[in-house]
């Protein structure tokens, strides 16, 4: 009924506006591209008679007579001044003011906004910064390049999604921000599926990646809850707003890009290249670990072998016979041969065209990009097509089009990594230094000759002689199983702008997004992790959302002094997705045909969701004076998946108080404002939660489950209660900032503080069993962030020949989990060892594991022989995977034709669990397992055997508080290394802070007049570093790697595939 | 023209706004089933009870019954009587959501009284067993987040009326109709009110209402084929791991070695060689010791342990011996004594229990003299009554393996007939356990859970 009330009002206020209308002198005002200036002033000279534009630039004004002159300003122009004469419409350019770049700023709905009216928190990146830093996916080119914005990438699988996190996490259920594109939000989702573990199976990509970054205008980033409560349930993570580019009235234009990149891996594991496979430092040709006998002491030669029974023949001829008990002779290690049979230098190869002009009427955009990448681990690729038309046509005086369409396609292969045996790195980096990964494939004859082709050959099968191989071969991995991910997406959307009266404008618009991602994963007959039979995956997600805008602008001044703009909205939004899995197992024959027919069993799932919300909004800006604003903005939402509705308001306070002074050009102040903010946003559920359906069930006490299935099939009411109650998550968001610029504007700095709070955290809780159900799902859970976000940009030199600059943001952000409804943890990430987790008292997302006893004073609770001792009550915190701050700060330096950007980026205080360190100890590959020493004194390890003073041994000497001990073999396949619970994993957690030159770059623009003689505008040669130096703590993983992509869950490696690091050459011509 | 526009933009609205509510009504689950026919439920309650009558708990009372013995791991810290409420955890599920919550469902949804009947009997078993492991348990307030609990005899009280009620609607049916999706009984009504009958005499023992005891069992199981056993009527048990018996899973499972009856009070209760077994000149339990036999090693089809091997959960043997038992309390010797010899002439059958036909099997009458001073059964010279209840709560103890009955009969004789109890031995410290912990999840979660929780050591109040 509110619901209705409310739409009256506002059809009402709508319908006042129409009631009259005059005529006058009117007109279109410009930026010297042809794109309209909104809200600029028009004053007749003289006078206080004036207006201003309206949100297509136009503009109509009653003037006395014809030799009225009118004088046409906006900031960051050039003002004009113009005599009406007997025209009656008039269309005026303006000029930029070179001195004041960078002063329009877009609102989050889209519309051209004055920077210094805007109270809201926000940074602006430009298009040349993410263009200049050649990444192939636009995420990662935002990284470092704002206050408070975390980019964290999974891996450097081409195409690979990344995570955006704005001001921290303010939801235990997520908060990517929303991404809207010329005022229609965009998916940016980034679904793991049935088929790939959230711990294992490939990085998934992330669906922002499927814009061209060359059609990109600006990117702004709106930080704050005030900003974003126009988005309400959308907006809770912050909200990204990107324009892209639009024709321009004139000539054609005629632009093409292309580069170049050569990536690779920028950081590697050290391993041990001294012992042989094996274990209680004898060789074993089978054994899982590396703690096998002493390389260099072998004899030399080639092994013995027993020639009489079962053998492998590879493919190549390659005949491979068992090795007698005692027979390991050779002396070869592959260490380095292994590695370089999966890793390669990798490749890329981009190509951007476009093409855009118009006339008075119409104006068109067309573009077209290529991007072929070929990653830095063998056979893994990244293939993506763009198409981008755009047009905007103006049908008469009041109304105007604008629309475009938008097609992407990509395909890629990337590889298993992670919790997965089937993984590349679990293989490769377990693999001993002396066995050769070469041939990976071949026929295995058992004693009696009878063949088996096409086996799979790993380093605990070395014979191939088991269809399981245990772990892959890495290069079965990269050759054999392929993980195939096929895009098609489509967006479109239409704007119509009809200029109603001078004073009110409506804009319609509506976008549509869809979207097919089809993904194919295929492990073949002889595959580990659980594939031993083959196993064909098919995932197929069906995506199409809808959105629809109206929205009404009015321009009012209410007084000489006070300005009023309202802007009132209704909008609708559907989403929707259908995933359709198949999975097809057991192999009827050993086939390479991805294809669900050559198994035996097959299985299929469907699950599909939707929904829908409705949004009513009304903003006011004030404007009193230049130097108060005061926007007042509150938004009305439904959405299917919440039982109530929900009202966002919000309230900006904007006083430019260097206004008030009486500044002059000799000033060293050039602007100050004080921003006070307050808005709120929220989270809509999950949809469908709202019932309890029924399930089939497994009834199990202890290790003697029982199925329904199993007893031909039936149902129970879900013992997960649903909940018909189900309402909005709620985030409120205080802040308090400042800017400001000095010497003419060459030094601007900006400071925010800011706290939030987001309750109501939907949450499964444990219900007393007497309630006849076990979980509920309850809007419960309670969550803090405050943090403080600076940013700065200095241009302290400039001359004629030379300009210099420095720029940079550092930010800090501390959560806390307040309340969780009694609920001990939630855990973000599966597994025993160690997770991410929520805990009451805590940062979001700490490291939760099993810990070393302690004494009260914190030292290590040490046992007889001196060794640390496991806690066996429970899980402990054991870091903090959020970093104290961050930060990026860069150089600018141009000299004619010539520029220099770099930019370092840096993370400080944040923890990471080095998982995959920890579990080659155990396996004894990792290098420090290899080292040797010398003991002055007599030593025990952690069996309590004495190791005799001055005799070489295999380990490393530790104190741990109770005199030096050896770490060997005893120590680290027992609590210092290794997997699960019952090991230490306390000793896996490191500082992970780094440093990074994020990305250099040189670019030279070739001027002269040969140039226009063949008819270029303008070429720009350039070569860009990306992530060229990295300083870290950590060994062997860049810190910035996540083993859970793109999820809440974060501060983990284990087995995640590596990063990279790139030289990008790059060309810009321009017609 | 702009008249148009202006048309144009009420009527969007207005018609944004009508469609409101019914543009937001999208939120049915399109992924479950929401439709499904409540007699569907009825296999899971089943499941969910045997669970409870035959599950975790049961073998917990097993090792505390000197029937099985916990060896390793957490049952070998159970089998001393370590135990945490989380192990309550699961059973507390399923007889609150696994059968209640389903059981009113069929309650109020379905037609068929056969169909209710049975889950009415369910729904009584598993209380039933509740109360006699728990005590004061939550039953008649349940399904809030703040459930007072009822007393013991209060819920065996209701306990008592549900299984009226089941006989009933399975009496109102036509004796000939079967309901197939019964795994335990074929949906056979008059199976079932047998069950329900047995069932009651089984709640008035533990009440110590024997001549009521007596009058239900009169109506209770007559025969072996109305036996409830866990999927005795499911064609293909046994044939996958998630549809065999309890038994063979943990004994097979990741949890193997954690259990045996090697080196139970019940093997040498039943063994020849030993002297003070059970074994006598009527009687020799070798077929039946060796059936009883479960260790991970020597599962075969001879055995309990056998994928495929009945589980019981109330039978035509704890049916006569409630006969024989209530009728030596109420109507005198004779009655106990023929009671007695009818289980008898049913083991001699060979076909109460598979069990290995190489092994010998003997079961003769018993007659009065043998239960006089200096009889076979009563060689420590004690009144003949007490030496024939004493012989038929042992038959009791090794006829009804494998239920909670046990553990009901030991601590109620222990209360009620001290002298005669089993003298099985104490596991740990000096006391037995009387009762299982209430579950930790209903401690967090209701407020009107007891603090603190009555500790394994405390009599239910029927004992005490």
């Amino acid at each position: 009924m509110n619901r209705k009330l409310f739409f009256y009002v506002l059809v009402l206020t709508l319908s006042c506006s129409f009631i009259y209308g005059q005529k006058s002198v009117s007109g279109t005002i410009n930026d010297n591209n042809g794109v309209p200036l909104a809200g600029a002033s028009v004053v007749e000279k003289g006078t206080t008679n004036g207006t201003s534009s309206d949100f297509d630039g136009n503009f109509s004004l009653e003037v006395d007579d014809s030799s009225a002159i009118l004088v046409i300003s906006y900031v960051g122009f050039k003002t004009v001044e113009l005599v009406v004469g007997d025209r009656s419409s008039v269309v005026v350019s303006l000029e930029e003011d070179a001195e004041s770049l960078d002063e329009v700023v877009i609102s989050v709905l889209g519309f051209k906004e004055n920077r210094d009216d805007v109270a809201s928190t926000y940074s602006v990146i430009d298009t040349e910064d993410v263009l200049s830093s050649k990444e192939p996916t636009l995420i990662n080119s935002l990284a470092g390049k704002a206050s408070g914005l975390t980019i964290t990438g999974t891996s450097a699988d081409p195409g690979a999604g990344s995570t955006i996190q704005i001001r921290g996490v303010s939801s235990i259920n997520g908060s990517s921000p929303l991404i809207v594109v010329d005022g229609i939000p965009l998916n940016n989702s980034n679904l793991e599926g049935l088929a790939s573990d959230q711990d294992g199976g490939i990085s998934q990509q992330s669906r922002l990646n499927d814009i061209n970054p060359n059609d990109i205008e600006s990117i702004q980033i709106f930080k704050g809850a005030s900003a974003g409560a126009i988005y309400g349930s959308r907006a809770l993570g912050g909200v990204i707003v990107i324009t892209t580019k639009r024709g321009q009235e004139g000539k054609m234009k005629i632009s093409l890009n292309s580069s170049i990149s050569i990536d690779q891996i920028n950081r590697k594991h050290p391993l041990q290249t001294r012992y042989g496979q094996g274990s209680g430092g004898n060789y074993s040709p089978t054994s899982a670990n590396s703690w096998g006998d002493r390389i260099a002491d072998r004899s030399g030669g080639p092994d013995d072998v027993n020639t009489s029974g079962q053998y492998f023949e590879a493919e190549d001829g390659t005949i491979y016979y068992p090795i007698v008990s005692g027979g390991k002779n050779s002396k070869e290690i592959y260490t380095k041969s292994n590695f370089d049979q999966v890793f390669h230098d990798g490749f890329a190869e981009n190509i951007n065209l476009d093409l855009s002009g118009g006339t008075e009427k119409a104006t068109y955009y067309f573009s077209t990009s290529h991007l072929n990448q070929k990653g830095i681990m063998r056979n893994s690729d990244y293939k993506k097509n763009t198409f981008t038309f755009g047009n905007t046509f103006k049908f008469n005086d009041w109304l105007t089009s604008s629309s475009k369409i938008t097609y992407t396609n990509s395909y890629s292969n990337r590889i298993q990594q992670g919790s997965n045996t089937a993984g590349i790195y679990l293989g490769l980096l377990r693999n001993p230094t002396d066995f050769d990964i070469s041939d990976y494939i071949g026929t295995y004859y058992d004693s009696s000759g009878n063949p088996t082709p096409l086996r799979h050959r790993s380093y605990r099968r070395y014979l191939g002689n088991t269809a399981n191989p245990t772990y892959n071969n890495p290069l079965w991995t990269i050759y054999e199983q392929t993980s195939d991910t096929r895009v098609n997406r489509f967006i479109g959307s239409v704007d119509f702008n009809i200029n109603a009266t001078p004073w009110l404008n409506f804009v319609i618009r509506s976008g549509l997004d869809h979207y097919n991602d089809d993904r194919t994963y295929f492990f073949p007959m002889f595959s580990a992790d659980g594939a031993n039979n083959g196993r064909y995956q098919n995932e197929i997600y069906n995506n199409t959302e809808m959105s629809a805008d109206l929205i009404s602008l009015l321009n009012f001044d209410l007084t000489e002094d006070l300005a009023a703009r309202f802007t009132f909205g209704a909008a609708i939004n559907d989403r929707k997705r259908k995933q359709i899995y198949v999975e097809a197992l057991d192999f009827l024959y050993n086939s390479r045909l991805k294809n669900p027919s050559i198994a035996g069993t097959r299985d299929e799932i469907e699950r599909n969701r939707r929904i829908r919300n409705v949004r009513f909004y009304g903003q006011s800006n004030f404007e009193y004076k230049d130097y108060l604003n005061l926007n007042l903005g509150l938004t009305y939402e439904d959405a299917s998946s919440s039982a109530k509705s929900i009202v966002y308001p919000s309230a900006e306070l904007g006083f430019n108080w260097s206004n008030l002074l009486e500044l002059d050009n000799d000033s060293a102040l050039s602007f100050a404002k004080l921003r006070l903010a307050y808005g709120e946003v929220g989270l809509a559920p999950d949809p469908h939660g709202w019932e309890t359906g029924y399930e089939t069930a497994t009834y199990s006490g202890y290790s003697d489950g029982i199925s329904l299935t199993a007893f031909g099939g039936g149902y129970r009411l879900n013992d997960d209660q649903g909940n018909p109650y189900l309402e909005f998550e709620k985030k409120k968001e205080y802040e308090v900032g400042v800017d400001f610029r000095f010497f003419k504007n060459r030094l601007s700095l900006s400071g925010t503080y800011y706290f939030n709070e987001t309750r109501d955290m939907l949450l499964p809780v444990d219900l007393n069993p007497s309630s006849g159900f076990d979980t509920l799902l309850g809007n419960i859970g309670t969550l803090e962030n405050n943090g403080f976000e600076f940013e700065f940009d200095y241009n302290f030199f400039r001359n004629k020949d030379w300009s210099i600059g420095v720029y940079g943001n550092i930010s800090t952000n501390k959560s806390e989990i307040t309340e969780l409804g009694g609920v001990t943890s939630v855990d973000f990430t599966p597994g025993s060892s160690v997770k991410s987790s929520a805990v009451v008292g805590e940062p979001l997302g700490v490291l939760l594991g099993s810990a070393a006893l302690h004494n009260p004073d914190g030292s290590l609770d040490l046992d007889a022989n001196g060794f640390p001792q496991l806690d066996t009550s429970g899980d402990k915190v054991l870091g903090d995977p959020n970093p104290d701050w961050r930060g990026g700060a860069g150089l600018r330096v141009s000299y004619k034709g010539l520029s220099l950007n770099a930019l370092f980026e840096t993370s400080q205080g944040n923890d990471i669990a080095e998982r995959t360190r920890f579990v080659l100890q155990g396996f004894g590959t990792y290098g420090v397992t290899g080292n040797e020493v010398t003991p002055t004194q007599n030593l025990v390890n952690y069996d309590g055997d004495v190791i005799p003073s001055g005799v070489l041994v295999r380990g490393n000497i530790q104190d741990f508080g109770a005199g030096p001990v050896l770490l060997d073999e005893s120590w680290y396949t027992s609590l210092g290394g290794g997997f699960g619970g019952s090991v230490i994993n306390e000793f896996a957690v490191s500082d992970a802070s780094w440093t990074r030159l994020r990305e250099i770059s040189l670019a030279y623009d070739l001027k002269g007049d040969w140039l226009t003689k063949i008819g270029l505008e303008s070429v720009q040669m350039s070569v860009t570093g990306r992530n060229l130096a990295l300083w870290t703590k950590i060994k062997g993983i860049d810190p910035d790697v996540n083993q859970f992509g793109a999820g809440v869950g974060k501060g983990l490696d284990y087995f995640t595939n590596p990063s990279s690091k790139s030289i990008v050459f790059g060309i810009n011509i321009n017609y | 023209m702009k008249k148009y526009i202006r048309k144009f933009i009420y009527t969007a609205l207005v018609l944004t706004i009508v469609g409101c509510d019914d543009y937001l009504d999208v939120n049915e689950d399109p992924n479950v089933a929401i439709d499904v026919p409540a007699e569907l439920l009825l296999k899971g309650m089943e499941l969910a009870d045997t669970q409870i009558q035959a599950g975790h708990l049961m073998r917990i009372s097993q090792f505390w019954t000197g029937q099985m013995r916990g060896v390793a791991n957490l049952y070998s810290r159970i089998n001393d009587y370590i135990i945490s409420p989380e192990e309550s955890n699961d059973m507390w599920a399923f007889m609150y959501h696994g059968i209640m919550t389903q059981n009113d469902i069929i309650q109020e949804n379905s037609e068929d009284d056969l169909v209710k009947g049975i889950a009415n009997v369910i729904e009584a078993h598993a209380i039933g067993s509740m109360a006699s492991m728990f005590g004061d348990v939550p039953y008649s307030q349940v399904g809030s987040n703040d459930v007072s609990f009822d007393g013991q005899l209060q819920v065996y009280e209701a306990a008592q009326n549900l299984l009226n009620e089941a006989i009933s609607q399975l009496s109102s049916v036509p004796s000939s109709r079967r309901f197939s999706d019964d795994i335990l009984l074929g949906g056979n009504p008059t199976s079932w009110i047998q069950v329900a009958n047995t069932l009651k005499a089984r709640y008035y023992l533990a009440t110590r209402q024997y001549g009521e005891a007596r009058t239900s069992a009169l109506s209770g199981i007559n025969s072996s084929a109305n036996s409830l056993y866990y999927a005795g009527a499911y064609g293909d048990y046994g044939s996958t791991n998630e549809n065999s018996s309890l038994y063979f899973l943990i004994l097979t499972g990741s949890r193997s070695g954690d259990l045996t009856s090697t080196g139970s009070f019940i093997q040498s209760l039943l063994d020849v060689s030993n002297p003070s077994s059970r074994n006598n000149s009527k009687t020799d339990e070798s077929r039946r010791r060796d059936y009883l036999f479960l260790d991970q090693s020597g599962i075969n089809s001879n055995r309990l342990s056998a994928a495929n091997a009945e589980m019981p959960l109330v039978t035509y043997e704890e049916n006569l011996l409630i006969l024989a038992e209530a009728g030596l309390r109420s109507s005198g010797f004779n009655e106990g004594l023929t009671q007695l010899n009818n289980l008898r002439a049913h083991l001699r059958t060979g076909n109460a229990f598979l069990g290995d036909s190489a092994l010998n099997l003997m079961y003769d009458d018993y007659i009065a003299s043998d239960f006089d001073a200096g009889g076979i059964e009563n060689a420590d010279n004690i009144s003949a009554d007490k030496a024939l209840l004493r012989e038929i709560m042992e038959e009791k103890y090794v006829s009804t393996f494998g239920t909670l009955v046990p553990f009901d009969d030991f601590r109620r004789i222990r209360s009620t007939d001290n002298d005669i109890a089993l003298p099985i031995p104490i596991n740990s410290g000096s006391s037995y356990p009387e009762r299982m912990l209430i579950a930790q999840d209903e401690i967090d979660g209701n407020p009107s859970a007891p603090n603190p929780i009555p500790d394994i050591f405390v009599k239910t109040p029927v004992n005490q």
